[in-house]
């Protein structure tokens, strides 16, 4: 048997449950206060033959030494259902009767409470009400005995290992996170790169996996090795590679100021270093001409940009052509109209979207799930991706270059939780400012 | 980072941790003034003999107390207790703001899994279990919130008495500033997570008082801080939308109707949040 929620209720004169309230309650706008001695709520049913489950989330009044708990007998006209004694918020459960719910719109529940007190005994205050239990929300909860959905407690339908770093983090954590999946595929993410040394997959996971995606390219390191040979004779193995795009960013380069700073940036304060923002970085200038300095050097010394994509697309391809996920042709496609790339090496949701759907479409997935389920499940979980939370910004003249439909004049970029135009970046990276994550 | 013999030690809730999280990167107290933390909303009686026993308490020399309404916690007490002789305390006030979230009530659903959305929306929680599209789920939401607007004037009356209360018991006072502000930038991300500009302005009142910070530095360090927090967000990781009707009714002149907050690894509209608030639905973290 397993359960499923029916209705939510909230109590208050916000909640939904107003009509409901009979006499013995205080409402206010968050909840309502089961007064006196006795309150009636008339509980409304779907009307249905199917068992129910009724739990409210309660908070008694209770005052050390003059009343530790506060009793309640919930009661229908057949007699009583249920007996709590409550000493602080909690969430009460009771079996709503069969024979009193079956094809019936509604429930008369008779709630005793004979431990009342009035807040003003022992407290200076002018409330005067006699208040036994809060009222907060509540649940009916269908309680269902077929086989239409996997109960929770099964084992899954099957395991899907994902080994590399990065990109694969952010495939198993989106795979693991799709609702239709749970129950169905256990996704373990293995952490290839050297020394990273993450938990491996239970031993069981790996030998009886059905999926395995592979990141390539990384820091693989020797214990993938030993855990890629568990992995069954008929394990559908896939490869895919980390797309890097150049042409966005065409100064990139390594900075000698990049050092480990120990418990300050654990990636780098400016991990994607610029060449000429570093060439900048030992003169005094003021602010004005520091940004005059590097945008009429950025422009003098800006690389032939079409060169630069044809390099990048000729990488794309090789790795199209030895491995399973192929990019070359929906980046080159898209990545004027929607952005793809928060940095050199980050994908946007989109591009994720697009290589996780490849990796899913003609495997043991698909016969585990509604594949259209899935794909609006994915499009509504990577709503709003941010990805890692690291943008790296584009000069304005290579947005441009490339017409690039989804940038702005003046737009900002996420930098953790900062927002920084491509003007205020280049200029905290040449003088390698210092900034809060 | 470099051993620093010298430390402030915030006694306050997550605000405090933004507080230390911009001192600790404050270029001119790196390796000086060190930075320690009690979360006075986490603290467990068993961790004044761990965490924060005698050599936590050794080198603290100014203590930021977040103050708090009714009479001090035990934990509170305990921490007057253990202070050093001569540490010098400055009380400050909480931020909060109730009247911009005014559906935020209960949510059964928080009782089996209180943090995949902790802050609550009671009307999105009532139609949790209705079966409708995007579109009539959120226009019967917007319905239902129309209807059931409470007096926001009322809620902020409210809101600016408790400030004022906490100023009360405060050496630094802030009920005047957000009063002034609130409408012309964004101060909160939920009822009590702070953008970047309330976090500014604290940290600056505090160090002015601050007795081992040095006078002459005290331009410098208000430089810092706003290097480190123009263009910062503050604690953003769950930033609650705000409801158009409340922006309209508060006449909220920072709102952008199609402003994107962030969530955890997304930035939704309100129309977006809404809809996997109601859906309870999963999210990458």
């Amino acid at each position: 048997m397993h359960e499923r929620l029916e209705v939510a209720f909230v109590f208050g004169t916000l909640g939904n449950l107003s009509g409901a309230l009979g006499e013995g309650w205080s409402v206010e706008d968050h909840y309502a206060w089961a007064i006196g001695a006795e309150s009636r709520l008339n509980l409304p049913l779907p009307g249905d033959a199917t068992r129910y489950l009724l739990r409210f989330t309660v908070q008694p009044l209770v005052n050390a030494g003059l009343c530790d708990t506060q009793r309640l007998d919930i009661d229908t006209v057949s007699g009583l259902l249920a007996s709590f004694s409550i000493d602080r918020r909690t969430t009460i459960e009771l079996a709503l009767p069969i024979e009193q719910t079956r094809d019936n719109r509604s429930i008369e529940l008779i709630l005793r409470h004979p431990d009342a007190l009035r807040p003003s005994d022992f407290k200076q205050t002018d409330d005067r009400r006699l208040l036994s239990l809060c009222f907060m929300s509540g649940t009916l909860v269908r309680q269902l005995d077929d086989a239409r959905e996997p109960p929770a407690e099964t084992a899954p339908g099957c395991h899907l290992i994902v080994a590399g770093n990065h990109l694969a983090r952010q495939m198993a954590e989106v795979m693991s996170a799709l609702p239709i999946l749970r129950q169905r595929v256990a996704c373990h993410f293995v952490n290839t790169d050297q020394g990273r040394g993450a938990a491996p997959p239970p031993t069981e996971a790996l030998q009886s996996a059905a999926l395995c995606w592979e990141q390539s390219g990384g820091n693989n390191g020797a214990e993938w090795s030993g855990l890629r040979g568990m992995l069954p004779a008929d394990c559908d193995v896939r490869r895919f590679a980390a797309p890097r795009m150049k042409a966005l960013w065409p100064f990139l380069d390594a900075d000698p100021r990049l050092v480990f700073e120990a418990g300050l940036y654990p990636g780098g304060r400016y991990p994607y270093g610029d060449r000429i923002g570093a060439s900048l970085a030992y003169l005094q200038l003021p602010d004005d001409i520091m940004q005059l300095s590097y945008q009429s050097m950025t422009e003098k010394e800006m690389p032939d940009l079409d060169a630069l994509f044809a390099a990048d697309r000729a990488a794309w391809r090789q790795l199209d052509a030895t491995h399973d996920v192929k990019v070359a042709e929906f980046i080159v496609e898209n990545f004027r109209r929607y952005r793809l790339f928060f940095a050199p090496p980050d994908p946007t949701g989109d591009l994720l979207r697009h290589m996780i759907m490849q990796l899913v479409t003609g495997s043991p997935i698909e016969a585990l799930c509604d594949p259209a389920k899935l794909r609006r499940e994915l499009d509504f979980l990577l709503t709003g991706y941010l990805g890692r939370r690291e943008e790296l910004p584009i000069h304005p003249h290579v947005a441009r270059r490339f017409g690039l439909a989804w940038w702005q004049p003046g737009m900002r970029y996420r930098w953790h939780s900062n927002h920084w135009t491509f003007e205020e970046h280049a200029l905290r990276y040449i003088r390698w400012t210092p900034w809060r994550p | 980072m470099a051993s620093v013999s010298r430390s402030i030690l915030v006694y306050a809730n997550c605000q405090g941790d933004e507080l230390i999280k911009t001192g600790r990167f404050m270029p001119s107290l790196v390796g000086r003034i060190g930075f320690k933390w009690i979360p006075l909303h986490l603290v467990m009686p068993e961790d004044w003999g761990t965490r924060y026993g005698p050599d936590f308490m050794a080198d603290v020399e100014v203590v930021w107390e977040q103050v708090e309404a009714g009479s001090p916690s035990e934990h509170r007490q305990e921490l007057h207790r253990r202070l050093p002789p001569g540490c010098q305390v400055l009380r400050f006030p909480p931020y909060n703001a109730l009247c911009l979230w005014p559906f935020a009530g209960n949510d059964p659903r928080l009782a089996a899994d209180p943090t995949r959305y902790p802050w609550s929306d009671s009307v999105a929680a009532a139609l949790a279990t209705e079966d409708l599209s995007d579109d009539a789920l959120f226009e019967r939401y917007m319905e239902i919130t129309t209807q059931r607007m409470p007096d926001l004037e009322r809620r902020l009356r409210m809101d600016v008495t408790r400030w004022q209360a906490a100023d009360a018991l405060s050496d630094i006072r802030s009920a005047t500033w957000v009063e002034h502000h609130f409408r012309d930038m964004k101060l909160f991300h939920t009822t009590g997570h702070l953008t970047a500009a309330p976090i500014a302005f604290m940290l600056r009142q505090l160090l002015e008082r601050t007795a081992i910070v040095p006078r002459g530095e005290l331009t410098r360090l208000r430089g810092e801080i706003d290097t480190l927090l123009r263009r910062h967000d503050g604690q953003d990781f769950e930033s609650v939308p705000i409801h158009p009707l409340v922006a309209e009714r508060l006449r909220l002149r920072f709102y952008d109707p199609s402003a994107r907050y962030r969530w955890h690894s997304h930035e939704w509209t309100f129309r977006e949040y809404i809809l996997h608030y109601a859906r309870w639905a999963p999210y990458l973290g």
